[in-house]
């Protein structure tokens, strides 16, 4: 991975011989800087821009102690952008000097500077505590005084996602809210100490702020159920604030306040995409923090040695010497939220999501964009800046150019190439804005680029076969790529392209999938459609092989802007998304018509298309299985408090289910259904995961878990990248990728696809040999294997081979019960007994059963569960068609279950049948059981039902 | 208020190598020591000549100390300071030292600018023909520069001494002409010396050369000798060449007639061999046939058996035989006639007629006169040397026969037989 560099070149007419005088020493006349330079081309004069922003449509502005914003275009043949001159000036010195004679000295500097989201207003903060709202035109269109803004220096703003909100803060310690047009909404915070950086979090409910050496997160707003579950996070975490808003506590109770740094926390920002909180300090580390102030990740300090000027004077002979810290001067999540950016003195670090350095790089030593000689640097072509720190980072909106201000004054574009996304045979690596390097290594012919060869073929003779092909886009610059399922998506400006390795030459191209003003912000590829959001904030549905837009699902509350890999999952046939309005739902679509999936309802509570937290907690990331079809089709979510949960998506009478706890990421197979996450430092498969859903006692049988080598220096949970033919492959804390070869994984998969073409004996047969060569104790792969086989023949309803299988894990009582229900005679009954057993609610059952009128299993059902009300209720209804039999059986079992506990009758129901039944009849016990044997036989001796289910088989 | 100059402060000292953190909250209070510190460290960036006690611990001493660096600053470097400002420590002194900062990294900015790029070019990590061959030799190379560095510097203070005292010691203008003429007396003489031997020397090259170009004439000619001696062809040439060839046409002549030779020599072999086994057997039946004739005999003698029958029973066992051998018509019914026919036509025949069939056969392949003359020859003579022995085998198996007939006689007389016997010789 490499920085390509581009600098800004400064404006001509940029230089006034009034401005040079603000920086020169008071009394000596300016050093020659105006001339000097003009040659050159470059701004350099010290902190002329300190600060700097894209516009959503591509221009870059800066702003510093010039005064004034400049802004740039990015040109790609070029080696520095083209500028396109002053935007807005502040300075009007003499007005200025007269005016403002209290701030004697001060000028209208820019501190920072901020695009409004949509692009309508550019604001600027000013060191003398005012700042200014400027439109796209460069006209000033409101500018809030010193007064009333801040006193002493703005230092810091930012907009909120949606442009609704401004928030600065400023050397008094303050935090305000202001309203887009520039009015006071609310003064959030007041520290001891300067504020140096503010940042929103993604659902703008709540602000990150720095003061000192403390992060502090403030919610601002939001629902009262956010703001309560708020509260009870900051309880479970800092210990402080109680529960009542009442008071001085509700202060306390509304913001979490932690020690982040040993130094002066300078920078600050919290990701969109995942939803952490990068911080940089004076003590010359970043870290990573959770909304919740936990820490994941703390840097080394991020040194630099003592920069020799080459002068002779050798001050003190700190030849070897380390040089002092240099604090981390700015911090920049990248908008996809995979990688940060870092700042700080002459170096620049690009960080993965966890932390770890993915490439650092000084300025000086980068290579020049589209240099004559590829390998040119400023540093080599004599054009090199004097080192310092970067004041200030900005990524553009689609990611791929990062925009940096020097303290010597200069700005530059970063790009980043050499990423390399991997998929499979796959790999993909960026090599210029507007070329990717695509390889594509094929393993065995047939398998490898199909995905699903198998267990049979990966034992095949592997001939290296690496295609390799150089993808070159012209004048268009990639936004974004997308690798995985033996697809490639490129997104360039204009168009979209989806090439089907190792097949290169003939890509599908779509045009005007995104518009061009509006790009395009993630895709997320899934194995036959893939989704992708752009700024304009639509999510849409798109087929690989038409190009056509299948649909664009749409909810109450949609932000489709905040939709990242992780809040986004894309199957076959459905695409679930985290409802970032309710925090504890995830809606899943249907991928053909953009509708909310049709589910199995529980009553009429619940919206269509919906899986909710059972606990209501807060859902962080969603998944989709990837193979079956929709009735087979789960999702499985983390929540805030990294529970993993799985749910069926087409039934919503199932409650998710708990899996584990503690789960750091979870991935799902591509190709078979197992479902693997990294949960308190192991490493967890679920091979077949439904089994939660048939027999919960098996889950932990079920459970494998895979043994992870400790490894040094690795503080981080590893994360899942890939889960493909029994290969997990995980990218570890410390960035290495370490790939685990699961038999188990294989052998199931070897499992279902026996079961898939009810190969039973099969499917048996392959369980005995695995455990007879794997071991059969508990805990061997022999023994989940035999709990995978149990799952796969309850879910296919086979009953022998489940018999098998319990009787392979020795657990006697279900054994039992199959051959419980191998004795009932009819197939609906065998099914509600199953159901039962699955653990589907008994109203549910209850149901099946009066539909295909089996009313005494019905009554007995309600008997079982000493349900007597219903039971009694249900035998009525038939007594009223003019069958009695079955309330006397219901009153025979309600005496002898009173007769046992040796209570009297208290259920008005019964008292009232058993006084009707006192003129007529007299229950015999003989006579009842005749009659019970009647009700079994006529069950016996029922037709057919209508529903046969040809799939119960012995 | 002074965040601004706070940033730009601490960011320009970071630039100019201030040795620790100076932090943006550290002048939010009064700090004196820091000030100072600054101050002083920055006056020694300024200059390092300059000699200034870094004195700070009662409050005459403070105000001592930036007197006396206000001054220098003003007198060096026409930079006015404020001193309350500076006293006060805080964001306001921020501004005072930023006005030195400033020109100290202006000042260095300029340098640098003028110079050339200066390898600020940091360690690209990524650098993908970064050699490390390459690299490993340059290591090598510094370090052993270095060495040689080390080692000359060494030297240096012993060498410093002599260059001094070569340079402050007193010079005489007359010796060191008079030196000088006499050394360049001696490099004439040297130089007078070396002519004449080049001289010498080029004589003898031409010599040299002279010979050696004699030597090569001499060479090219008899090489010219060689070739014209090698290119003549001697008289007695085609002769020989013809003789040759004859004899090479006779020595396959002679081949193949050897060989001739010693096939029927073998064959010859062969069928004496054969023959004698023939007459072995026929040798053994005559004897049994005696020996059953003189039983016979005997019997007839003791009067045992009818002479009629006996007769018949002779003459039926002699026709067998004929038969057998296949040679006599069934006409000749007389013993004497057929006994001679058995053993004089019997063999020879046989014999001529394999051989003439042999010798035919390869004559089949040259058929030259004389070649078959010569066969013809040798199957006369083989045919001879047959017939004589077959001769010589008749008379042995005559002789025999007559030993047995006188043996036989002796005990018969006046017998049929006897006499016919007789007859046949």
């Amino acid at each position: 991975m490499r920085f390509l560099i581009q600098s800004c070149a400064e404006a001509v007419e940029a230089r006034t011989a009034g401005q040079d005088a603000i920086l020169g020493p008071d009394g000596t006349p300016p050093s020659g800087t105006g001339e000097g330079e003009a040659g050159k081309g470059r701004a350099c004069e010290p902190f002329a821009y300190v600060s700097a922003a894209w516009h959503p449509g591509g221009e870059l502005f800066a702003g510093g102690d010039g005064a004034l914003v400049a802004h740039w275009e990015f040109q790609q043949q070029s080696p520095s952008a083209l500028p396109l001159g002053t935007f807005a000036s502040f300075a009007d010195p003499k007005a200025d000097d007269s005016n403002s004679q209290a701030h004697a000295g001060t000028g209208h500097y820019v501190t920072c500077c901020a695009w409004h989201p949509r692009g309508e207003i550019l604001a600027c903060a000013h060191s003398q505590g005012s700042f200014k709202l400027i439109s796209r035109q460069g006209r000033v269109e409101k500018t809030v005084p010193a007064g009333q803004a801040h006193d002493g220096a703005c230092i810091g703003l930012r907009w909120n996602l949606d442009g609704t909100a401004l928030a600065t803060c400023g050397e008094d310690g303050k935090v305000k809210l202001w309203s887009k047009t520039g009015m006071l909404r609310s003064s959030l915070a007041a520290e001891q100490q300067a504020v140096y950086c503010v940042a929103f979090s993604p659902d703008s409910n709540l602000l990150a702020l720095c003061s000192g050496k403390h992060v502090v997160v403030k919610r601002i707003g939001g629902t009262n159920a956010q703001r309560t579950q708020f509260t009870g996070a900051v309880e479970g975490e800092g210990g402080a604030g109680g529960g009542n808003q009442a008071g001085g506590m509700a202060a306390n109770s509304r913001s979490i306040r932690w020690r982040a740094h040993d130094g002066v926390v300078l920078s600050l920002d919290w990701s969109v995409a995942n939803g952490k909180i990068v911080s940089g300090g004076e003590d010359g580390r970043y870290k990573v923090w959770d909304a919740y102030g936990r820490l994941l990740f703390q840097s080394a300090v991020v040194g630099h040695e003592i920069y020799e000027f080459g002068s002779a004077k050798g001050s003190a002979g700190n030849k070897s010497q380390r040089g002092p810290v240099t604090p981390v001067t700015s911090v920049r999540w990248r908008p996809d939220g995979e990688s940060f950016a870092v700042g700080t003195f002459d170096l620049l670090l690009l960080c993965d999501e966890s932390g770890w350095v993915q490439h650092k790089s000084s300025p000086n030593a980068m290579r020049v964009l589209d240099a004559p000689h590829g390998r040119d640097t400023f540093a080599l072509r004599g054009s090199a800046e004097v080192p310092s720190s970067l004041m200030s980072l900005a990524w553009s909106a689609d990611g791929t150019q990062l925009a940096c201000t020097n303290g010597n004054g200069s700005v530059f574009i970063v790009m980043v190439v050499g990423e390399v996304r991997e998929s499979g045979p796959i790999a993909l690596e960026t090599e210029a804005p507007n070329a990717l390097l695509a390889r594509h290594t094929c393993v065995d012919q047939d398998g490898a680029a199909a995905g699903g060869g198998g267990g049979g073929g990966l034992g095949g003779a592997e001939d290296d076969l690496l295609a390799e092909e150089r993808l070159h886009f012209g004048q268009e610059k990639v936004l974004a790529t997308g690798v995985g399922f033996g697809k490639v998506v490129v997104v360039t400006q204009r168009q979209t392209h989806v090439y089907d390795p190792p097949e290169w030459h003939q890509p599908k191209s779509y045009t005007s999938l995104f518009q061009q003003d509006m790009p395009v912000k993630l895709v997320v590829l899934g194995p036959k459609v893939m989704a992708t959001t752009d700024t304009a904030g639509a999510l849409k549905v798109v087929a690989y092989d038409t190009g056509r837009v299948l649909c664009q699902p749409k909810f109450q509350g949609m932000r489709a802007e905040l939709l990242s890999r992780r809040s986004l999952a894309v199957a076959d046939d459905c695409v679930a998304v985290v409802d970032h309005a309710s925090m504890s739902s995830v809606r899943v679509f249907d991928a053909n018509t953009g509708k909310p999936l049709s589910q199995r309802r529980r009553g009429d509570q619940g919206d269509l298309g919906t899986i909710s937290h059972p606990q209501g907690g807060a859902i962080s990331e969603v998944g989709l299985s990837l193979v079956g079809g929709i009735s087979d089709r789960k999702a499985c979510f983390v929540d805030a408090n990294r529970d993993l949960y799985l749910s069926p998506c087409a039934d919503q009478t199932r409650q998710p289910i708990k899996l584990c706890t503690m789960c750091d990421s979870f991935g799902w197979s591509a190709d078979s259904s197992a479902l693997c996450c990294v949960s308190d430092g192991k490493l967890l498969v679920w091979c077949i995961p439904d089994v939660c859903f048939l027999d919960a006692d098996l889950l932990p049988l079920c459970q494998h878990e895979v043994p992870i080598p400790k490894l040094a220096n690795d503080a981080l949970a590893p994360r899942i990248v890939a889960f493909e033919r029994g290969r997990i492959s995980t990218r570890s804390g410390n960035g290495s990728l370490i790939t685990y070869m699961v038999p188990l994984a294989l052998y199931s998969l070897a499992l279902e696809r026996c079961v898939q073409q009810h190969r039973w004996p099969k499917a048996v047969h392959l369980c005995r040999t695995v455990s007879r060569c794997e071991g059969q104790v508990r805990g061997d792969q022999g023994h989940t294997l035999w709990a995978c086989l149990a799952a796969l023949a309850l879910q296919q309803q086979h009953i022998e081979t489940a018999k098998t299988a319990y009787a392979s894990l020795g657990l006697i009582d279900k054994v039992q019960f199959m051959n419980f229900l191998k004795e009932v005679p009819s197939d609906e009954g065998r099914a509600a007994e199953l159901a039962l057993f699955k653990g589907v609610p008994p109203k549910e059952v209850e149901a099946m059963l009066l539909q295909s009128s089996l009313h005494y299993r019905a009554v007995k059902l309600n008997i079982r569960m000493f349900h007597w009300e219903r039971a009694l209720e249900l035998a009525q209804r038939q007594a009223q068609q003019g069958e009695l039999e079955l309330v006397h059986i219901v009153l025979w079992h309600r005496r002898r279950y009173l007769l046992r506990q040796g209570r009297p009758e208290h259920l008005e129901p019964y008292v009232a049948q058993e006084d009707e039944l006192e003129e007529g009849t007299e229950l015999v016990d003989e006579e009842v059981k005749a009659k019970i044997q009647r009700e079994k036989n006529k069950e016996v001796q029922r037709p057919q039902g209508m529903i046969r289910r040809s799939s119960i088989a012995y | 208020m002074s965040f601004r100059e706070l940033r730009n402060f601490t960011e320009t000292m970071r630039c100019l190598g201030y040795p620790r953190l100076i932090s943006m909250e550290n002048f939010r209070t009064p700090n004196f020591e820091l000030v100072a510190d600054l101050l002083y460290w920055l006056l020694k960036r300024y200059d390092p000549e300059i000699s200034i006690s870094d004195e700070i611990s009662t409050e005459s001493d403070r105000v001592l100390f930036l007197k006396s660096t206000a001054k220098i600053m003003l007198s060096k470097a026409r930079v006015k300071l404020n001193l309350k400002r500076l006293y006060a420590a805080d964001g306001y002194a921020v501004r005072e030292l930023l006005k030195i900062a400033n020109m100290l990294r202006d000042a260095t900015t300029k340098a640098e600018g003028r110079e050339d790029a200066v390898g600020v070019e940091g360690l690209d990590l990524d650098r993908k023909n970064l050699d490390p061959k390459q690299v490993r030799e340059h290591a090598t190379d510094i370090t052993r520069c270095g060495a040689f560095l080390y080692d000359v510097l060494q030297n240096e203070i012993q060498s410093r001494d002599l260059r001094y005292r070569a340079v402050n010691s007193n010079i005489d203008l007359e010796e060191i002409e008079r030196a000088v003429q006499n050394s360049i007396q001696s490099v004439k003489e040297n130089i007078t010396n070396l002519d004449i031997q080049l001289d010498e020397l080029e004589k003898d090259k031409t010599n040299l050369e002279s010979k050696i170009e004699k030597r090569r004439a001499e060479l090219e000619r008899s090489e010219k000798r060689l070739s014209t001696l090698q290119s003549v062809r001697p008289a007695y040439m085609d002769e020989y060449e013809q003789l040759q060839a004859k004899m090479q046409d006779l020595y396959t002549k002679y081949l193949e007639r050897h060989r001739n030779l010693e096939y029927l020599e073998s064959q010859l072999e062969l069928h004496r061999s054969t023959e004698q086994r023939q007459i072995d057997a026929a040798s053994k039946k005559i004897r049994k046939m005696q020996r059953r004739l003189q039983d016979e005999e005997m019997r007839i003698l003791r009067g045992e058996v009818a002479i009629d029958d006996e007769d018949d029973a002779e003459d039926d066992e002699i026709t067998d035989m004929t038969d057998e051998s296949g040679f006599l018509s069934p006409g000749q019914s007389t013993l004497p006639t057929r006994r001679r026919s058995i053993v004089a036509t019997e063999l020879p025949d046989n014999l001529v007629s394999s051989a003439e069939k042999t010798v035919q056969g390869s004559l089949a392949m040259n058929d030259e006169d004389e070649d078959s003359e010569d066969f013809s020859d040798l199957t006369e003579a083989s045919e001879d040397s047959d017939t004589h022995l077959s001769v010589n085998d008749e008379e042995l198996a005559s002789e025999e026969l007559e030993g047995l007939d006188e043996d036989d006689t002796a005990i018969l007389t006046g017998d049929e037989f006897s006499s016919e016997g007789s007859d046949m010789f």
